[in-house]
């Protein structure tokens, strides 16, 4: 690799690639990425893969995880219950931002959150919820604040399965 | 063909409706061949065929399948809610306990979970080394629909089920479908209790263009 080379070009690389997969499935694929960075999540920690968790365990896990990986600076969290169980979230500094202004710069909807990824795969693992980002829905856009937070609120849906 | 077999086509293709309640009865062998066989006839680009079709009608696999169907369902409608892209719904409804049983029935994802009681489910899998997959099975999926209808029973193109990976990950170790494929489609067929009739099109003005982009046709010809 050449030496010094400048991160944006990673970055204007990912953003490419986002805009290419979404000019390719339309704004059907913020579905398609709903997994995207758990994997390295589930590999730095096995130990938490089909752990049950609570929202305020899920909360701490991937906070621990984001940090100490170095993808953000903090994460916040809260939780609210109006007919539905809300999560919301938000991440400081995350490390995706720049390729997030590149997509908005070519005129891309944000439609994929690896960090918000790890929260919604946490609090799935004990097989009682699943979760959706709802702030995507309607294609709008991450919200953040003059401070570089990401706001974000994820629905928790009860699975209440069947007797097979 | 002859023209009366070109009208039966067109008769075909403007009656097919998506239908999603089905009596008990299971279909029949030959109507399931028929449907089968219509799939495998589809174009595909270099005549790849990479569809493999998975007949799925055992009872435990049909209602797993039908909770997950209900489950994204449920999970989009309550995100919707939270984002208020559904507030018109609500709208009018000032009663707390009313909002409450709008909002428990648009997110109980029972709109999706017919799939259990359909007696017939055709997964349509693509292999994922090919360059026109969505496209050929899309084909094949039209196909089977259209041979149904033929045959009036009704089915239904239910992409909700795969359309998220989680819940494709899911249903993919359901099936044991391999890593190279993907699942593309879920298709539930059965008799009807009753045809519906067709529903709206959209003019042909709002859909058609004259050699360019948004450039007027004129349907049945410029005059």
């Amino acid at each position: 690799m050449a030496k010094d080379l400048d991160p944006k070009y990673f970055t204007g690389l990912i953003a490419e690639t986002f805009k290419a997969f979404y000019d390719e499935r339309g704004s059907g694929c913020r579905y398609r990425c709903t997994l995207l960075g758990v994997d390295g999540y589930k590999k730095a920690h096995p130990e938490n893969i089909g752990k049950e968790m609570t929202p305020q365990e899920a909360f701490e896990a991937t906070k621990k995880y984001l940090i100490e990986s170095g993808v953000v600076e903090d994460v916040t969290f809260s939780e609210e219950h109006e007919f539905a169980d809300v999560v919301n979230v938000t991440f400081k500094n995350c490390a995706q931002w720049h390729t997030e202004v590149k997509l908005k710069e070519m005129g891309i909807p944000v439609y994929a959150c690896p960090c918000a990824n790890v929260m919604s795969f946490n609090l799935e693992q004990g097989g009682k919820f699943t979760t959706e980002l709802a702030t995507f829905a309607g294609n709008k856009d991450l919200e953040r604040t003059d401070d570089g937070t990401c706001r974000l609120s994820m629905s928790c849906f009860e699975k209440k399965l069947g007797n097979y | 063909m002859s023209s009366e077999d070109s009208k039966t086509m067109a008769r075909l293709i403007t009656e097919r409706v998506s239908i999603r309640s089905y009596l008990p009865d299971p279909v029949s062998q030959e109507h399931l061949d028929l449907i089968l066989e219509a799939g495998r006839r589809a174009p595909s680009g270099e005549n790849a065929q990479p569809w493999k079709f998975i007949v799925v009608q055992d009872d435990r696999t049909r209602k797993i399948i039908g909770d997950l169907a209900r489950i994204g369902s449920g999970r989009r409608f309550t995100a919707e809610y939270i984002n208020k892209t559904m507030d018109h719904r609500f709208e009018g409804l000032d009663d707390p306990a009313k909002r409450k049983a709008v909002f428990d029935k648009l997110t109980s994802g029972s709109v999706s979970a017919f799939l259990a009681e359909a007696p017939l489910l055709i997964v349509v899998v693509g292999r994922k080394g090919v360059w026109d997959t969505p496209f050929d099975c899309s084909a094949a999926i039209e196909n089977m629909l259209l041979q149904a209808q033929a045959m009036q029973l009704g089915g239904c193109w239910v992409n909700a089920i795969t359309m998220d990976v989680r819940d494709e990950t899911v249903l993919a170790d359901l099936l044991t479908v391999p890593a190279d494929y993907k699942i593309v489609s879920v298709i539930s067929f059965g008799y009807p209790p009753k045809m519906r009739g067709p529903r709206k099109r959209l003019p042909m003005e709002e859909i058609v263009y004259n050699e360019k982009f948004g450039q007027a046709y004129v349907p049945g010809g410029a005059k």
